[in-house]
C-alpha cells in the first residue's frame, strides 16, 4: 500500500519536473510571467512530493515493512532504529531517491533565493536542473525502483545492514557526500543559464558563490567522514587507499577547488571566463561520473557492486550533458573572451593559474589511475590496475607544490609582484620555516626517526613540513597585519581586533583558516612516511614490543550480545615506565548478517596513534595482533575541523553585503 | 602579444615536463599491476609471454576449499587459488586478512609469481558478497 503510494509520488515528481522545465521555457520564450511563476511553483512542489516519497521509504524502514524489497535487503527487526532510518542510503535504490530529494531541495532553495535578482536566469536554471532531476527519477521508476515489492513469499525479517555501516561516521558520510555532489549541479545550472541568456558577466558567479562553497564544504566533509570511518571502522590501519570509489569523490572536489579560486580572479579582474565555465561544467560532470563509478561496477573497486545495466543509462546521460554544454559553450566562446590578461608571471593572478594547473594535473593523474584499468584492457587486452605507489609517486610532489602556492598566493601582489613586495612578504616566512625544518630534521636524526638519504618518503615529508611551516607563517603574518591595522584605526584589544577580521572580511580570513586547515592535513599526510607496522603472536601473559610501546596480553573476555558473538582481547600498553592503560581489541560475528568485523583500539595523541588490531584469537588462547604506529594522524582530523570552520566563516556575509541588504 | 607568446611557450614546456613525468611513472610500472580477472586469462597470457616482469600481478580466483594453512611462526598464510580447473599455490606474507577470507571465497591477490611457481602475495582482498552493498561513496573494503 505504502509502496504503491511511494511509486506514484515518484511518477508525480517526474511529471512536475517535466512540467517545470517546459513551463520555464515557455515563460522565457513568450515572456508570459504566468508560465514563469508556474514553473517556479512546480519546482517547489517537486521538492514537497519528493519529501513525501523519501519519507515513505524511511517510514517503511522504521516500521519494518519487509514487503518492500529494498527495505528487506538493508534492514532487520533487531537493527537499532537510528541505523534503520539511515537505510534510505544504505543501497543504490534509496540513494537515488536521496539524490533526487537533495537536488529538488537545492533547486527550490536556489530558485527561491534568486527569483528576483536573477529573474532572467531562473528559467534556464530550472530547465537544466529539471533535466538532471528527470534523469534520476527515470532511473528510480524504470531501472532501480526503491519501492519494488518483494516477489514471492513475504519475508518475516530483513537481511540486515552491513555491520560496518552501523557507525555514526558511516551514517552521515553518504548523505553529506551527496549534498556535495548534487550541490555541484546548481552552479553548473547557473552557468548554463548564463550561456543561454548571454549574460556572460560575473552575475552567475556572484549568485552561486555561496552555494558553490557550500557544495564544496559538504564534499570535503563527506570525504573526510569517509576517511575517518575507514580509519576507525575498517581496521586496516589507514584512512585512504586510492580506491576508485574514494578517487571518485576527490575528482569533483579538485575541480571545485580550482573553480573557487579562479572565480575570485574573474570577480576581481574579469579574467578566466572561459576557464571558469569549463571548470563549473567539469565539476558537475565529475560529480555525475562519481555517482556512476560507485554504482556501475565499471571500474573494479574493492567493494565493487555487481555490474548492472544502470551504467549505460549514466553513460547516455553524461554524453547528453556533454553535448548540450559543448554546443552552448562553443557558440558563446567569442563573448567569453576576457578583457584582462595576466601581466606578469609573478603576480596573484599567475599564482591562481598555477594553482589551477596543479589541481588539474592531480585530476589527470587521478583519471589515468582510476580509468587506467578499463582503458588498458581496451587498448592492449591486458588490464593494468594502478595502486597506491602510482598515485603517491605523482601526487605527492604535485601536492607539495600546491601547498607552497597556498603560502605564496595570499601575500603576493595583484598584477605584478615587485622585488620589494616579494622581499617584504616572503623573507621572514622563508627564514622561520627553514629554521623550523632544520630543527625538525636535527631532532629527527637525533632520535633515529628521520633518514633523508635512505628514504625518499622522508625527504617528501620534510619538504611538506617546510612548506607547511612557510604557509603557516605567511598566514600568521597576514592575520597579524590585519589585526594591527584594525587596532590602529579602531583601538580595542589585539584578540578582539583579530576576531573582528573574520567579521569584516569573512571571505579572506575564512579562506586563510581553510589554508591553515590544509596545512595541518598535509602535516598529517606526511606522517605516513614514518608509519611502522608489526605483527605479533602472543600467549596469555606475554609481552611484546611494538616501536617504543610494550604490549602485554592481560586477558580476554566474552562480549557477545543478542545480535553478535564477540570476543575482546585486553592489552596493557606501556611506554618506558609509563602505564598507558588497557585497551580492548574486539572481533564480532554478526549472526543475522553472517559477517565478522574487527573493532580496533586506537590510542591517539597529537604526535602519533597506536593502532591495535586483533587479527585472530586461536582456540588455545593464542592471539595474533597487528600493531601500527601512525605518526601525526590526529593532524588530519584537526585540519579537517579547521577547514570546516574556515569555510563556515567564509560563508558569512561581509559588512558591504549586510549594508546592501538593509 | 610577445608576453602572451612567452607565457604560452612556458605553459607548453611545463605541460611537457608533467606529461613526461606521468609517462615515465606509468612506463616504469610504478604501482601498476597487471590484472587478470580469471586464471584462464592468466594462463593464456603466460603462454603468450605477455606477463611483464616489472609489473606486479593481480589475480582473481577462489580459495580452494581445505587449503588454507596459517603459519604463525613465519606469519604467513598458504592456500591454493583456483577456478575449478587450474590451481596456483599462494603464500600470503601477512596474517591479517578480511573476515570474509575462507574456503571458496572470491579473492583478489596482489604480488609476484616466484620462479618456483608459487605466487607470493602481499595483499589479499575479498570481494564483498553480492548480497551486501556498501553504501556508495564509501571507501569500504579492506584495501591494504
Amino acid at each position: 500500500m505504502n509502496a504503491q503510494l511511494g511509486y506514484y509520488l515518484l511518477w508525480f515528481a517526474l511529471i512536475l519536473s517535466v512540467y517545470a522545465g517546459v513551463a520555464a521555457i515557455s515563460g522565457s520564450v513568450t515572456r508570459d510571467s504566468r508560465y514563469h511563476d508556474s514553473a517556479i511553483r512546480a519546482v517547489y512542489a517537486t521538492f514537497l512530493v519528493l519529501v513525501g516519497a523519501a519519507g515513505i521509504l524511511v517510514y517503511a524502514f522504521l516500521a519494518d515493512d519487509f514487503s518492500i524489497e529494498y527495505v528487506a535487503d538493508h534492514s532487520s527487526r533487531v537493527l537499532p532504529r537510528f541505523y534503520a532510518a539511515t537505510g534510505l542510503w544504505a543501497g543504490m535504490e534509496g540513494s537515488l531517491t536521496l539524490w533526487s530529494l537533495i537536488l529538488a531541495g537545492l533547486t527550490a532553495f536556489a530558485v527561491y533565493r534568486n527569483r528576483v535578482r536573477a529573474r532572467e536566469l531562473i528559467p534556464w536554471v530550472i530547465v537544466t536542473l529539471s533535466v538532471v532531476q528527470v534523469f534520476f527519477l527515470l532511473l528510480q521508476i524504470f531501472v532501480a525502483g526503491p519501492f519494488e515489492r518483494v516477489s514471492g513469499l513475504l519475508p518475516t525479517d530483513g537481511r540486515g545492514m552491513n555491520p560496518q555501516l552501523q557507525n555514526p561516521g558511516m551514517a552521515f558520510h553518504p548523505p553529506t557526500l551527496y549534498i556535495g555532489y548534487v550541490g555541484c549541479a546548481v552552479p553548473f545550472a547557473f552557468g548554463m543559464a548564463a550561456l543561454v541568456t548571454n549574460r556572460l558577466d560575473d552575475l552567475w558567479l556572484r549568485l552561486t558563490r555561496r552555494l558553490t562553497l557550500l557544495a564544496w564544504l559538504f564534499l570535503s566533509i563527506g570525504i573526510m567522514l569517509g576517511a575517518w570511518w575507514a580509519y576507525v571502522e575498517l581496521g586496516w590501519g589507514g584512512y585512504w587507499a586510492w580506491d576508485p570509489v574514494e578517487n571518485a569523490s576527490l575528482l569533483p572536489w579538485l575541480t571545485a577547488t580550482a573553480f573557487l579560486h579562479s572565480a575570485m580572479v574573474q570577480e576581481r579582474r574579469n579574467m578566466f571566463k572561459i576557464w571558469n565555465m569549463l571548470l563549473v561544467f567539469l565539476t558537475f560532470f565529475l560529480s555525475i561520473l562519481g555517482t556512476f563509478l560507485t554504482r556501475s561496477g565499471f571500474v573494479q573497486s574493492v567493494h565493487s557492486f555487481a555490474a548492472s545495466s544502470i551504467g549505460w543509462y549514466f553513460i547516455g546521460f553524461m554524453v547528453l550533458i556533454l553535448v548540450a554544454f559543448l554546443v552552448l559553450f562553443l557558440g558563446r566562446l567569442p563573448g567569453l573572451r576576457s578583457a584582462g590578461q595576466i601581466e606578469a608571471v609573478l603576480s596573484k593572478e599567475a599564482s591562481f593559474v598555477y594553482n589551477n594547473w596543479l589541481l588539474i594535473a592531480v585530476l589527470v593523474v587521478m583519471l589515468v589511475g582510476t580509468f587506467g584499468e578499463p582503458i588498458s584492457r581496451a587498448l592492449t587486452g591486458v588490464a593494468t590496475t594502478f595502486r597506491g605507489p602510482y598515485f603517491n609517486t605523482l601526487n605527492i610532489p604535485l601536492g607539495i607544490l600546491i601547498l607552497v602556492l597556498t603560502g605564496i598566493c595570499p601575500a603576493i601582489a595583484w598584477r605584478r609582484a615587485t622585488p620589494a613586495n616579494l622581499k617584504r612578504n616572503f623573507v621572514i616566512p622563508l627564514v622561520i620555516s627553514t629554521a623550523f625544518t632544520a630543527a625538525v630534521v636535527i631532532t629527527g636524526y637525533a632520535l633515529g626517526e628521520v633518514d633523508l638519504v635512505a628514504s625518499p618518503a622522508h625527504r617528501y615529508a620534510v619538504l611538506t613540513f617546510w612548506s607547511g611551516a612557510f604557509v603557516a607563517v605567511v598566514v600568521g603574518i597576514e592575520f597579524h597585519k590585519g589585526a594591527r591595522a584594525r587596532r590602529r584605526s579602531k583601538g580595542g584589544s589585539y584578540p578582539g581586533a583579530l576576531l573582528s577580521l573574520f567579521r569584516l572580511n569573512s571571505r579572506r580570513y575564512g579562506g586563510y583558516l581553510v589554508h591553515l586547515g590544509v596545512v595541518c592535513m598535509f602535516v598529517g599526510f606526511a606522517g605516513n612516511a614514518f608509519n611502522s607496522e608489526s605483527q605479533h603472536v602472543m600467549k596469555p601473559g606475554e609481552t611484546v614490543e611494538a616501536g617504543r610501546y610494550s604490549l602485554t596480553y592481560a586477558g580476554k573476555r566474552d562480549i557477545s550480545r543478542s545480535t553478535f558473538a564477540g570476543i575482546e582481547l585486553n592489552l596493557r600498553v606501556s611506554r618506558g615506565d609509563r602505564n598507558l592503560g588497557t585497551y580492548g581489541l574486539q572481533r564480532r560475528f554478526y549472526y543475522r548478517e553472517d559477517q565478522t568485523t574487527t573493532e580496533v583500539a586506537i590510542r591517539s595523541t597529537l604526535l602519533e596513534d597506536l593502532y591495535l588490531i586483533l587479527i585472530s584469537l586461536e582456540e588455545d588462547g593464542t592471539a595474533i595482533i597487528k600493531a601500527r604506529v601512525n605518526p601525526l594522524v590526529s593532524w588530519v582530523w584537526l585540519g579537517s575541523g579547521l577547514l570546516v570552520l574556515g569555510t563556515l566563516v567564509a560563508l558569512g556575509t561581509t559588512p558591504a553585503e549586510r549594508r546592501g541588504r538593509a | 602579444m610577445a608576453r602572451k607568446k612567452r607565457m604560452l611557450v612556458g605553459g607548453v614546456l611545463i605541460l611537457l615536463v608533467f606529461a613526461g613525468f606521468l609517462v615515465s611513472v606509468v612506463d616504469q610500472g610504478v604501482g601498476a599491476l597487471q590484472y587478470y580477472h580469471t586464471l584462464e586469462d592468466f594462463d593464456q597470457a603466460r603462454r603468450d609471454g605477455k606477463v611483464e616482469v616489472k609489473k606486479g600481478l593481480r589475480l582473481n580466483g577462489l580459495v580452494a576449499p581445505g587449503t588454507i594453512q596459517k603459519d604463525l611462526e613465519r606469519m604467513q598464510i598458504r592456500f591454493d587459488l583456483t577456478d575449478g580447473t587450474r590451481t596456483i599455490p599462494v603464500v600470503l606474507t601477512r596474517l591479517d586478512v578480511s573476515d570474509l577470507f575462507k574456503d571458496n571465497a572470491n579473492v583478489v591477490i596482489e604480488g609476484r609469481l616466484g620462479a618456483d611457481g608459487v605466487f607470493v602475495a602481499e595483499n589479499l582482498m575479498t570481494k564483498c558478497p553480492t548480497k551486501y552493498e556498501a553504501a556508495e561513496g564509501s571507501p569500504a573494503g579492506s584495501a591494504k
